[in-house]
């Protein structure tokens, strides 16, 4: 953004006919105009000064609420004139030389009197330098980024460079303490005139002032304070009403991770939206009856609404609050910051929505003078020291730059420096109204987003608006964002990537394969326990036969509940040369759920071993059992003395489309689920890995680390048995002993293994600290939950160059493994999740919205997978089938389905997806982010506990609290007292509901998940039994308290009351950080009262410093 | 943004492709070549319903009649 437009930026043509409407309300209701304060009173600040002196001593020494700004002054100019003329303005405004020192913890407003006050500008002489421009360039970026000091001043800096003899440049710096954009305004009028003035000779030629900016910050008090006139007090009802309920922090996708602190590091890009565009919104405006303020603002909280998925969307703006004839030629901070709130829900039309906007956005205007300081004080956003508070974003329209009153012999104009470096904000749009095109500034946070995102963004609004435009009785779902190539990108990706799949092949197939050209190949290690392909084989062999013998064929359901063994892998290749499908099961699993799954699976036939059964009681009960210790001991007797005891029988062989194996994983519900994988899905998992890992090539030695139950099993034995490699078995207390895995990994030469990542985790950590390598690895795959960046590199340091290390990624239904992660990513934070990267050949990833629509690069939506490895769907459980398992709307194979995974995830804009979890409930009270399922699932763990849901709701005074639900277990009749006395030796006492009320049932929807919105108000619980006087622990315990109850005016009864809670706020923080200097010695940074919010905490941290020696 | 059938109230189809297989669709998307409607607009509650009473036999049709049944 320019600097002369940036001067305007308060200044829009709605909120100007707003002003226009409201100052002439104001002029009838006003009793009285502001004049000047008593003598003798004490100067205040005003509330917004008051603010950004907190702000201020919060984060000190930065420079986000600078106001530079740069004239250039174009013909010869007299350096001592502008000089003069700029101590002239200094003498005017009151406002350029007072100073906001800290006393005991207040601000202290001191003005300086005119007559003893010294001012001088710098001036740099930069006649004859070749660089000259180049030169004031960079002390504009230098001057911009200094900061103010607010205690001391000067709080107007004005460099004056001179360039050549006929160009000057003059740096004008302000914190925003003394300013707003309209100051800008009148500073360059005033400088304009004086110097005119100064340069024939002449005095002053400026009307004195009528009041100074203190006279009005002493009116605005008396207006705003508590018990103040009706018609205020009316203001902030208002706001109250409209920021009740829970207020929603907008939550953009960023580029990389949020700082716990907001930073302001920002950068400002410039787009122009179209005549098309322009010329359409404000022909929607006009119909709408609504400005074009009103019109943008629906726009781009319909653009936030789509990147977001928030249906309530804040965007700030600021307004000019110079709507009083005697504040209009003050320098001082006057405008005024407002927090509209948009409704987004339902998904309404464009024009729906420009309705609702206007109807919302005039009822906020009305009530434009509540001091934004009051709104947050009033409504007491939760504390959350990453975000401003109400609003995230803002939004302002100003006029395109009106000519400045050249002085004679001078033309005046703006002067670009390095433009913007700070944001306020996450994001800003500022727009500026050139006629038949809107120019639009996006500032934005660069902790936060990358420059291309914000282009991407930008071309988002404008197709969106363009939309709109066309028609606006679309649903905002339904308006276009994606560029016809930006939708193929999305689409196409690497989603045409195949491998074949011969038809009736199946991996055992490929097993024999191997049989017979390396009969002595080792195909299983366990232990001592070498198993050549010819004796797995042939222990196949047997068990097959045994199975056909007994009618197992296609379709087949084989159970196998045995350990990891040579036997058991031999089972389970027997399953599918028997012709049917096995369904693991771990022995170690409680036996409900093997009996569960015995039965949901229609399980023919159970394998197992005598030892098994003997210590899973009630296992084999109304199962046929098959016990393949008793198989094999025989089938060895029978080879030995009678090769054919068992006589081949006539089978049918499986197709691809026949089943292969069951696997079950936990529901949503509770119920467990059995996927149904077919052969051909195995294939080509099986030929997708065999391409991307150089199977049979490059590894050979494959660690089966996996969970007999779990279906990374069957892609540990299927990667090694059909490609002649050997799978090395390793138990689970080898696993989770990070020394014998690695001597294990080492002895076995291991070269592919697909661990979780907290056995990498173990690994990492003793290989290091043992100065070790994990040199044998060609593949380490690492998968089935997040991990972590740093997790990621601290491994990478531990193998040889050419080791890959990959992010696997996969869902049961869709066999196993569906995408590998492997690119490096230097620039992705140590705290950022590894992405999942892109999908395996055959296979093809979506992320869409909820209209099943690609969304665009970087922004949230579910993923969706597509492709040859899907499952048959849920066994038993045809309605989930149908609502996982969907029509595929993008493939070019009729009929094909795609299976929506349930995660949240992106595309990143280098085309890896990240998954970032499941879609979550999290909640946000008094700033602490709180996963409610977390404390209804601890709830509901309580012996006593049936069933318990947790939700957010408004006590009576319409504070927002935990209101936890309990459904006992039938005969049971808990105390709820005693339930929150044990939630509170489970969880941070944030997360402990302030009430539990017991429920015969806790109301279910149909879809059988809690009905929430059904749940009753909660019943009261006695407050002090619910929170025991508990007393202090230690003395600054109680000694924090003191001080705590003599700044709040309320009584600190427990160490885990809040700060905040007890009404704390900013300056009290301030007032307690000098309470606390003063009776421990100890000076703590202000931010650790915002982070350590009780008394235990807080006096935690006060041991902990005096303890420090300084 | 989990689901397309989030919303309980929207309304919802049952398509069956070729292959007799079953998916639930929102009545606002197109549907995807290789599919038909078999059943709606109606709520997604009915709509599961019907898929539960109508798809008895999660086989593809082909693998059925290549099964000789």
């Amino acid at each position: 953004m320019s600097d002369t437009s940036e001067r305007l930026r308060e200044q829009s043509p709605a909120q100007n006919a707003l002003h226009t409407r409201r100052l002439e309300e104001r002029t009838a209701a006003a009793p009285g105009g502001i004049t000047r304060r008593p003598a003798g009173t004490g100067a205040p600040l005003s509330f917004a000064q008051q603010r950004l002196w907190f702000l201020d001593q919060f984060g000190s020494g930065n420079a986000a609420y600078n106001m530079p700004y740069s004239l250039r002054l174009s013909g010869p100019v007299d350096l001592d004139t502008a000089v003069r003329a700029f101590q002239a303005l200094v003498r005017r405004h009151e406002t350029l030389r007072t100073t906001y020192p800290s006393v005991d913890g207040e601000p202290a407003l001191t003005i300086a009197p005119v007559d003893t006050h010294v001012w001088e500008p710098r001036v740099v002489d930069l006649r004859g330098a070749d660089d000259a421009e180049e030169q004031a360039r960079r002390l504009a970026a230098q001057d911009a980024r200094a900061p103010f000091d607010l205690g001391r001043g000067p709080l107007l800096r004005v460099t004056l460079v001179a360039l050549t003899e006929r160009e000057t440049v003059a740096l004008i710096n302000l914190h925003r303490i003394v300013a707003d954009d309209c100051s800008m305004t009148v500073l360059t009028d005033e400088f304009c005139h004086l110097y005119d003035a100064f340069r024939t000779g002449g005095a002053d030629p400026l009307p004195p002032l009528p009041v100074q900016y203190a006279d009005y910050a002493h009116w605005q008090r008396e207006q705003f304070t508590d018990g103040a006139a009706n018609r205020v007090a009316h203001g902030s009802a208002y706001w109250r009403k409209r920021f009740s309920g829970e207020l929603p922090s907008l939550r953009l996708p960023t580029d990389r991770t949020r700082p716990t602190v907001q930073t302001y590091a920002g950068r400002t890009r410039s787009f122009t939206l179209s005549a098309e565009v322009t010329a359409g919104l404000r022909e929607l405006g006009g119909a709408a009856n609504a400005t074009l303020f009103m019109t943008l603002l629906a726009g781009y909280a319909a653009l936030l609404h789509r990147y977001s998925g928030q249906d309530d969307i804040v965007v700030g703006t600021t307004v000019a609050g110079r709507h009083r004839p005697e504040t209009e030629p003050l320098v001082g901070l006057l405008a005024n910051t407002l927090a509209l709130r948009t409704d987004l829900a339902g998904d309404p039309t464009f024009r729906e929505l420009l309705a609702r906007t206007r109807q919302a956005s005039t009822a906020d205007f009305a009530h434009q003078d509540v001091p934004f300081a009051r709104v947050v004080e009033e409504v007491r956003p939760d504390r959350d020291l990453s975000r401003a508070p109400l609003f995230q974003t803002m939004l302002s329209l100003h006029d395109a730059p009106r000519p400045t009153p050249d002085p004679a012999g001078l033309r005046v104009s703006s002067f670009s420096g390095e433009g913007r470096t700070t944001a306020l904000h996450d994001l800003s749009l500022h727009v500026v109204d050139e006629g038949d095109r809107l120019r639009c500034a996006w500032e934005f946070n660069v902790d936060l987003f990358a420059d291309a995102t914000i282009e991407r963004m930008a071309a988002h609004f404008e197709r969106l608006l363009l939309g709109a435009v066309a028609d606006s009785d679309l649903p905002l779902s339904l308006l276009p964002l994606l560029s016809e190539a930006e939708r193929a990108e999305l689409l196409n990706r690497d989603n045409l990537i195949s491998v074949e799949v011969a038809p009736d092949t199946c991996v055992h197939h490929l097993f024999e394969e191997h049989v017979r050209a390396t009969p002595d190949a080792v195909a299983v290690v366990d232990g001592e326990d070498r198993v050549s392909y010819r004796e797995l084989d042939r222990r196949a062999g047997i068990i097959a036969a045994r199975l056909r013998a007994l009618g197992v064929g296609p379709e087949s359901r084989v159970g196998l509940c045995a350990p990891r063994c040579p036997d058991s892998v031999a089972a389970l290749l027997g399953v599918l040369k028997a012709g049917g499908a096995y369904v693991p099961l771990d022995p170690a699993h409680p036996v409900d759920r093997l009996r569960y799954v015995l039965s949901d699976a229609s399980v023919r036939l159970l394998l197992t071993r005598h030892d098994v059964v003997a210590s899973v009681p009630g296992l084999t009960e109304g199962v046929s059992v098959g016990y393949v210790d008793d198989w094999l001991a025989e089938g060895a007797v029978a080879t030995q003395d009678e090769p054919a005891a068992v006589p081949p029988v006539r089978h049918a062989e499986p197709n691809a489309d026949n089943l292969a194996f069951l696997v079950y994983t936990s529901g949503s519900t509770g119920r467990a689920k059995g996927a149904m994988l077919t052969h051909g899905a195995l294939m080509s998992a099986f030929r997708s890995w065999e391409r991307v890992y150089g199977l049979g090539t490059v590894v050979r030695r494959h660690l089966q680390a996996a969970n007999i139950a779990f279906d990374v099993f069957t892609g540990d034995m299927v990667r090694a048995l059909c490609s002649g490699g050997t799978l090395v078995l390793c138990h689970r207390e080898a696993l989770l002993d990070p020394a014998r895995l690695y001597t294990l990994l080492q002895r076995e030469r291991i070269d592919f293994a697909d661990l979780v990542p907290v056995v990498i985790r173990r690994l990492s950590a003793y290989v290091a600290e043992q100065g070790r390598m994990l040199d044998n690895f060609k593949v380490l795959a690492v998968g089935a939950d997040i991990w972590f960046m740093q997790d990621y590199w601290n491994l990478a340091k531990l193998c040889p160059p050419r080791t890959r290390l990959v992010n696997s990624y996969g869902v049961t239904e869709s066999t196993v493994d569906s995408s590998l992660f492997e690119t490096p990513m230097p620039e992705r934070g140590d705290e950022e999740p590894v992405p999942i990267g892109r999908p395996l050949p055959n296979t093809q990833f979506y992320v869409l919205d909820n209209r099943l629509q690609p969304v665009p690069f970087g922004v949230n939506g579910t993923l969706y997978i597509g492709g040859l490895a899907l499952a048959r769907g849920y066994v038993g459980r045809p309605e989930l089938t149908a609502e996982r398992f969907l029509a595929h709307p993008f493939s070019d194979r009729p009929g094909a389905r795609l299976y929506n995974t349930g995660d949240l995830a992106r595309v990143l804009p280098t085309g890896d997806v990240e998954v970032l979890g499941r879609v979550d409930r999290q909640v946000k009270l008094r700033g602490f982010r709180i996963e409610l399922e977390e404390v209804e699932s601890v709830l509901g763990q309580h012996p006593d506990a049936q069933d318990a849901a947790v939700i957010v709701r408004e006590d009576a005074l319409g504070e927002r609290r935990l209101a936890g639900y309990v459904e006992p277990r039938p005969g049971r009749s808990p105390d709820p007292v005693a339930l929150l006395q044990y939630l509170r030796t489970q969880l941070p006492y944030y997360m402990v509901p302030s009430t539990i009320t017991l429920l015969e049932r806790i109301p279910l929807n149909a879809n059988g998940k809690h009905d929430r919105k059904a749940l009753p108000a909660p019943a009261p619980v006695a407050d002090a039994v619910a929170r025991p006087a508990a007393g202090f622990a230690t003395a600054t315990q109680e000694r924090v308290a003191r001080i705590w109850s003599q700044a709040l005016g309320a009584d600190v009864v427990t160490a885990e009351d809040d700060f905040f809670q007890l009404g704390g706020d900013s300056l009290l923080a301030l007032r307690i950080r000098c309470a606390l200097r003063r009776a421990f010695d100890v000076d703590l940074p202000l931010i650790t009262l915002f982070a350590a919010t009780t008394v235990e905490e807080l006096a935690h941290r006060v041991d902990l410093a005096a303890s420090t020696p300084a | 943004m989990a689901n397309p059938f989030d919303d309980e109230e929207g309304a919802c189809l049952v398509l069956v492709n070729d292959e007799n297989q079953h998916s639930l669709w929102p009545a606002f998307s197109a549907v995807p070549a290789g599919w038909k409607v078999v059943y709606g607009e109606e709520t997604r509650k009915n709509c599961l319903e019907y898929v539960s009473a109508h798809w008895t036999d999660m086989r593809p049709a082909s693998l059925i009649r290549a099964m000789g049944e």
